[in-house]
């Protein structure tokens, strides 16, 4: 812990993680615009007119609502974010330097189990309710993957810190000798920030699922909070499979910026290009295809590691 | 120009519009759509979601009693508007801009809007028998007025306040599912005022989780205004395409979805010379195989004994809308609500929603052939 940044550094990388995500919600407005057939730069400004409208409109809520829960559950989606990305080396450190970064990484994608059910569950409506029981469905079918994807790049290193994760891929990043892995990991990121193909707890068909009910500050909170978790996760895959700040010229932290940003919006591509994975769907695909080819891969991974030592 | 009034033009500039489309409006919710588009405006996802509600068509006295149900649940700022002539759509949404711009700059009011889905005796209250004792078996039933009135509207039932009904919301019964689990149920309308939905239907489904175990449908008539006149091939091919992006949309493909609204749209204005664009965008729907893995296994069986797809109908649509436009014979798909039931029962929400939006314009023919016999 003694090499975290100074806490001077929360401010900067908050105000980070909101850029970043302000872009990416950009990027994926826009090309909403431009399938719409509108122009490209149109879509751009669209997450910052949302914001304005949302932080206009008057809560609501409905009647026997959780309220307890409902508010906690919104509030804590982008605070979950910010604790993920505290995480994260930029460049040479994190915020929090711990030397068990990848299992507080995991410890804090599965919180997000609760918050999206207690979102569903506390606005006291069916829509609600299913979308949340359709969030817990798919979470069965991506958690197993993405834990055994984490668990990857913490064999090839030897280590479960971020930071020494980072460092040890001199030159040869782990996404090039574990695919699959990244693969897993990336399907886990798109399962956890509910954005699409992994969102039928958010679905047209359920008038928003969980977030039916939700007007104003809330429904901010809650879809900014899910592209702060898309980042949040893409931010995580920099030291765990995409070299961290290793990159020429630039400094290391700028690095990690770039390809942060560059996952996040191939995610947000491959997400339009997929239709929404309804659970049964994917609960096949997560326990009879992935979950397996995922165990295959930390085991090629521990045989090489075994080999080179 | 302080924040506030930075902030009220913004929020203005894309405003989320909740369409009620009283049956036999298609052009005009077609117009509607297209002007909101040009203003990037967009269809607001639930009711919590939108800043104006636009009433499609004339509604008859059973769908503006659902309309107000709707109203009572929105968040301020909100504005209203009725369109009844396709060519007002623009004005009209111009206007709605100008009121949300324009509105209280400070939000006063203490009143949090309440909201749950209109129940099954809200629908039929309003159905014919507005004001007589007869619409439900309920005691305190002339509470609901008063529910309305202060504009947290009494959704479901009976009121009696009693500690099986916290709220006036009885509690869910328990039943055996499917697997013999026991599990609650719960009441949901479906309809009418919902989008990607055949106009005017009202589907109210019991469900274990999300699990349809039983549905009863109604079909709201068409507004007195609605012409009963037989659609063109142009109308009909339009319908059709209508119904495909709605089914693409449902089915997480929005940019799909565009397109084939784009196309819709050229349709309409006459601008399609021939099928083969039609026939181009069939066909680069069907072959994505991600999209036919994804809706696999989404069968009915028929009466006769034969089995239908999803995806072929999905398929089949773009098809029609090649054969109307290239003047063959309308095909008929014949589908009577009673066939509709057996489709729901046992079917997953997201299932019903998909094969409703599948059958849109079967279902719309049906019901405009059934308000003109009487």
């Amino acid at each position: 812990m003694d090499d975290s940044l100074s806490l001077a550094y929360v401010v900067p990388v908050m105000a980070g993680l909101a850029v970043l995500s302000l872009s990416v919600a950009g990027v994926s407005a826009a090309l909403d615009a431009r399938d719409g057939g509108r122009a490209f730069r149109t879509g751009l400004t669209i997450p910052l007119r949302e914001t304005a409208r949302l932080l206009r409109q008057r809560p609501r809520r409905t009647v026997s609502a959780d309220r307890l829960l409902w508010r906690s559950a919104s509030s804590a989606v982008i605070p979950l974010a910010v604790l993920i990305v505290a995480f994260v080396p930029l460049g040479g450190h994190a915020l929090v330097d711990h030397p068990l970064g990848v299992v507080w990484i995991n410890a804090l994608d599965v919180v997000a189990w609760a918050v999206m059910w207690l979102l569903g569950w506390g606005a006291n409506s069916v829509t609600g309710l299913v979308g949340g029981y359709r969030f817990l469905a798919l979470a069965l079918g991506y958690e197993l993957p993405l834990m055994f994807a984490l668990t990857a790049p913490a064999i090839a290193a030897g280590s479960l810190d971020l930071a020494e994760i980072s460092a040890a891929q001199d030159g040869l990043w782990f996404v090039l000798w574990a695919p699959v892995a990244f693969a897993a990991y990336c399907w886990g990121v798109l399962g956890f920030s509910v954005r699409p193909p992994m969102d039928p707890g958010v679905g047209t068909d359920i008038n928003g699922g969980i977030l039916t009910e939700l007007a104003g500050v809330d429904r901010l909170l809650v879809l900014s909070g899910r592209y702060a978790l898309l980042v949040a996760g893409s931010a995580a895959a920099v030291p765990l499979f995409l070299g961290g700040g290793d990159g020429p010229l630039l400094p290391g932290w700028v690095w990690v910026l770039v390809k942060t940003l560059v996952l996040s919006v191939l995610l947000v591509l491959v997400g339009r290009r997929v239709p929404t994975l309804r659970p049964d769907k994917l609960l096949e695909l997560g326990w009879v295809v992935v979950l397996p080819l995922v165990v295959a891969q930390d085991l090629v991974v521990s045989v090489i590691v075994v080999a080179t030592n | 120009m302080g924040l506030i009034d930075l902030l009220t033009r913004a929020a203005g500039s894309g405003a989320h519009v909740l369409v009620a489309e009283v049956p036999g409006a298609f052009r005009e919710r077609v117009a509607l759509e297209r002007a909101l588009h040009r203003m990037c405006w967009c269809i607001a996802e639930s009711v919590a979601d939108a800043d104006v509600l636009a009433v499609v068509g004339e509604p008859d006295e059973a769908f503006a009693a659902v309309v107000e149900h709707v109203w009572a649940q929105m968040s301020e700022p909100r504005v209203r508007f009725q369109l009844r002539d396709e060519t007002d759509a623009e004005a009209l949404l111009s206007e709605a801009h100008e009121q949300l711009r324009s509105g209280p700059k400070h939000l006063t009011e203490t009143v949090l809007r309440r909201g749950f889905p209109p129940s099954a005796d809200d629908v039929a209250h309003g159905h014919g028998d507005y004001d007589s004792d007869a619409h439900d078996g309920h005691a305190g039933h002339s509470e609901h007025d008063d529910h309305e009135e202060n504009g947290d509207h009494g959704g479901g039932g009976g009121h009696d306040h009693s500690a099986m009904m916290p709220d006036g919301i009885p509690l869910a019964e328990g039943a055996e599912d499917r697997d013999g689990l026991e599990m609650d149920e719960l009441h949901l309308p479906l309809g009418p005022v919902l989008a990607h939905w055949p106009a005017g239907v009202v589907l109210r489904v019991t469900l274990h989780g999300d699990v349809v175990v039983d549905a009863e449908i109604e079909q709201l008539a068409a507004g007195p205004g609605a012409s009963s006149a037989q659609d063109d091939a142009t109308t009909r091919a339009a319908r059709l395409l209508d119904a495909a992006a709605s089914v693409l949309a449902l089915a997480g493909l929005p940019a799909e979805s565009a397109r084939t609204r784009r196309l819709r749209d050229r349709c309409l204005d006459g601008e399609l010379g021939d099928s083969s664009e039609v026939a181009r965008l069939g066909g680069s729907v069907g072959r994505q195989r991600v999209l036919r893995w994804s809706l696999g296994g989404l069968t009915v069986t028929e009466r006769s004994g034969g089995s239908e797809q999803l995806h072929d109908r999905l398929m089949n649509l773009f098809d029609r809308a090649r054969a109307e436009l290239d003047g063959e014979a309308p095909r008929q798909v014949v589908s009577g609500t009673q066939a509709l039931l057996e489709l729901v029962r046992g079917r997953e929400l997201a299932t019903v929603r998909l094969w409703l939006a599948a059958m849109m314009p079967d279902l719309a023919q049906h019901e405009l052939s059934g308000a003109a016999n009487g």
